[in-house]
């Protein structure tokens, strides 16, 4: 009997520090205007890329010149993302006590950074085959991938948005080409600002 | 015998246990810095739903037991504190994870 003072107490208080552990690094520096952010650059990107298209398709420019403006244009996108993600998640780390530097912000881009490699490898080699076209499905996909291992080490609307992105370009790769602006303006854009509104409204902004 | 035995233990495993780091919010303080690395007041007292006093107080007495260290800046003229555990700080609750783990083993 004297054992169970002593039992109960040290089961209480591991239960106490993985509780604590637990929310203190699911505790969330994502910030809503980042998601915003980024879909209304993925929206703006996407839609560059279309008048670019429809230029090729009524000749008013070349096949070669059309392709190197879009990757002018989505290099700028993704370094406008990245920098508005940054600026933001950094001002949300700030207001609650924590710097992106942590050891969560450390695993945060470990998880990532996978997804974003396999990404970079297979555009260069859609690119090198011919193949552009079925980028921005691979985009989805590899993206998907990344924010659902970050969703690991987060909060659940971020492993949300990554089944969603997986969902999504699960569908793009199958349909037809014209179709994927339409899918990239829905996910890379709506995906994003619905995110983004869901982040603010449940943990601030 | 093996009552005894897992008695004995259990005892040990209790005097082992570090005074300092046992109570409940010092005990929660230690796990949200060593899970993050670091926090300011404001998260800590967010994490674990105690009062700015209670807060103060336990991190007062964390501070003179050298397990947790502060760094104090002006982040647009208001008072920063930032929180982290040092290496003293970070072996005590490693042995007293390990002196729970004993009881529940010892025991059960």
């Amino acid at each position: 009997m004297a054992l169970l003072a002593p039992l109960s107490e040290a089961r209480e208080n591991l239960r106490l520090i993985r509780q604590t552990m637990e929310r203190s690094t699911k505790y969330s520096t994502l910030s809503g205007w980042s998601g915003i952010s980024v879909g209304t650059v993925a929206l703006i990107a996407t839609w560059l890329s279309v008048r670019i298209l429809n230029s090729v398709h009524y000749r008013l420019i070349a096949g070669q010149s059309a392709l190197a403006n879009m990757t002018s244009l989505w290099c700028a996108a993704l370094v406008f993302a990245i920098g508005f993600d940054f600026a933001w998640n950094k001002r949300r780390a700030k207001l609650v006590g924590k710097t992106l530097g942590s050891r969560l912000g450390v695993h945060i881009v470990l998880a990532a950074l996978p997804g974003f490699i396999v990404g970079g490898v297979l555009t260069y080699f859609l690119y090198q085959h011919g193949l552009i076209l079925c980028t921005w499905a691979v985009w989805m996909l590899c993206y998907g991938l990344a924010i659902s291992a970050v969703g690991l080490y987060s909060v659940r609307p971020v492993s949300l948005l990554g089944a969603s992105f997986l969902i999504a370009g699960a569908i793009s790769i199958a349909m037809p080409v014209h179709y994927q602006a339409l899918m990239m303006a829905v996910s890379f854009g709506g995906f994003h600002i619905v995110y983004g509104l869901l982040m603010a409204r449940k943990y601030g902004w | 015998m093996v009552v005894q035995f897992a008695y004995s233990e259990v005892i040990e495993s209790v005097d082992a246990i570090d005074d300092i780091v046992h109570q409940k919010v010092r005990l929660g303080i230690m796990s949200a810095l060593i899970a993050c690395g670091e926090g300011d007041f404001k998260f800590l007292r967010d994490a674990l739903g105690v009062t700015d006093g209670n807060l103060s107080i336990h991190l007062s007495k964390l501070e003179v037991a050298g397990y947790v260290s502060s760094t104090k800046e002006f982040v647009r003229k208001k008072p920063k504190t930032t929180y982290r555990p040092t290496d003293s700080g970070k072996s005590a609750f490693i042995n007293y994870l390990g002196a729970l783990e004993r009881i529940i083993h010892s025991a059960g």
